[in-house]
């Protein structure tokens, strides 16, 4: 256990040892690519959690989704529902889609001058096992800019198959993934 | 091997009615990500935190809350402080989570994605913080601005998780 200086004397334990929460694999881009696989998933878990922050090389200073594809599945079977909030552009709204070929959800910076900027995404994914339940997938994300086109929303995607997930790819459909680009695979028992 | 992580940093529990300043400091660099779980009792409504003591106008957010029948959104530019509070006038029961990604990567500004539920303003929220330096974070503090005082049974707690 570290220890920490903590002012006007602490008192402990509300905290109970995380037991269930695992690192399995993570990718950080040292140089720009057109996606990330996780590939061969461990199928011993109940859950998966991905976090990352994400920029994209399409330029301009404005914001991407992040997408992503399960078992390299491109098929026409997915959905995406979202609500989100952009600064100077929209403000709050909501979007619904279907026959999508990839889900659709989370925050990816387009790269213009913000090169330190990243889009920030926690994505679970549900019963990646079951072969008895369509696959649900929800996301908060957020890429804030101090300025236009900062970004915050929850989304939730939907792939019609019951097959278990095995692999993730993660893209942005626009262009590359840039460099820094760093996202982490977790399950949970 | 996948490894166990989510780890039980330090946590802190209000005890009195005159604590309106908590620092954790020397947070170790080896995780990827931290996060705070906080339920927080507060008289005035509005409690803030900072980085490394960081009181420049280096922080900025986005948000959006819903209270059921209405939906809105803003944001805040160059900012002293990270704003955690809810929109509520008056006693709040605030319950919220920071996620705080590649907090000790120094190419990167720090973002934050945090999402509360506030009982009293029966509101919800989600929010992305940044916080513009490269700096690694070393030292979370939380204050609350207005000069009141953080309610007797607030709880924060810091975790960390570290990935493979």
């Amino acid at each position: 256990m570290p220890i920490l200086g903590v002012i006007d004397s602490g008192k402990s334990g509300h905290l109970a040892p995380a037991a269930n929460y695992y690192s399995i694999a993570t990718q950080t881009l040292s140089s720009g690519a057109s996606s990330i696989t996780f590939s061969s998933i461990p199928q011993i878990y109940s859950h998966l959690q991905l976090r990352g922050l994400m920029q994209g090389t399409y330029g301009g200073d404005n914001n991407g989704a992040a997408s992503m594809q399960f078992n390299g599945n491109a098929s026409a079977i997915y959905t995406r529902r979202q609500t989100t909030y952009t600064n100077g552009a929209g403000g709050i709204g909501g979007y619904a889609a279907t026959a999508y070929t990839y889900a659709s959800l989370g925050e990816c910076n387009l790269i213009g001058s913000q090169t330190n900027i990243f889009g920030a995404n926690i994505w679970d994914i549900y019963d990646y096992t079951n072969t008895s339940k369509t696959k649900t997938i929800k996301c908060t994300g957020g890429t804030e800019k101090n300025g236009s086109y900062s970004e915050i929303g929850i989304f939730s995607s939907f792939w019609n198959s019951t097959s278990a997930i095995n692999s993730i790819t993660i893209y942005q459909p626009n262009g590359n993934l840039a460099t820094g680009t760093t996202i982490a695979l977790y399950g949970v028992l | 091997m996948d490894t166990l992580t989510y780890v039980p940093i330090t946590n802190y529990t209000v005890t009195n009615t005159t604590t309106n300043l908590i620092t954790w400091s020397s947070i170790p660099s080896t995780y990827t990500d931290l996060r705070i779980v906080m339920n927080l009792i507060d008289p005035n409504y509005y409690s803030a935190l900072r980085f490394n003591n960081d009181s420049s106008s280096n922080y900025s957010r986005t948000y959006m809350q819903g209270t059921g029948s209405a939906a809105s959104g803003g944001s805040n530019t160059n900012q002293t402080e990270i704003g955690t509070g809810a929109t509520n006038t008056g006693p709040e029961y605030f319950l919220s989570t920071f996620d705080i990604f590649s907090y000790a990567d120094t190419s990167k500004y720090k973002t934050v994605i945090q999402r509360w539920a506030s009982v009293q303003g029966a509101e919800t929220a989600a929010l992305v913080h940044m916080w513009r330096s490269t700096s690694a974070i070393n030292t979370i503090t939380f204050t609350d601005p207005a000069s009141t005082y953080f309610g007797n049974g607030s709880t924060f707690a810091l975790y960390g998780i570290k990935a493979a």
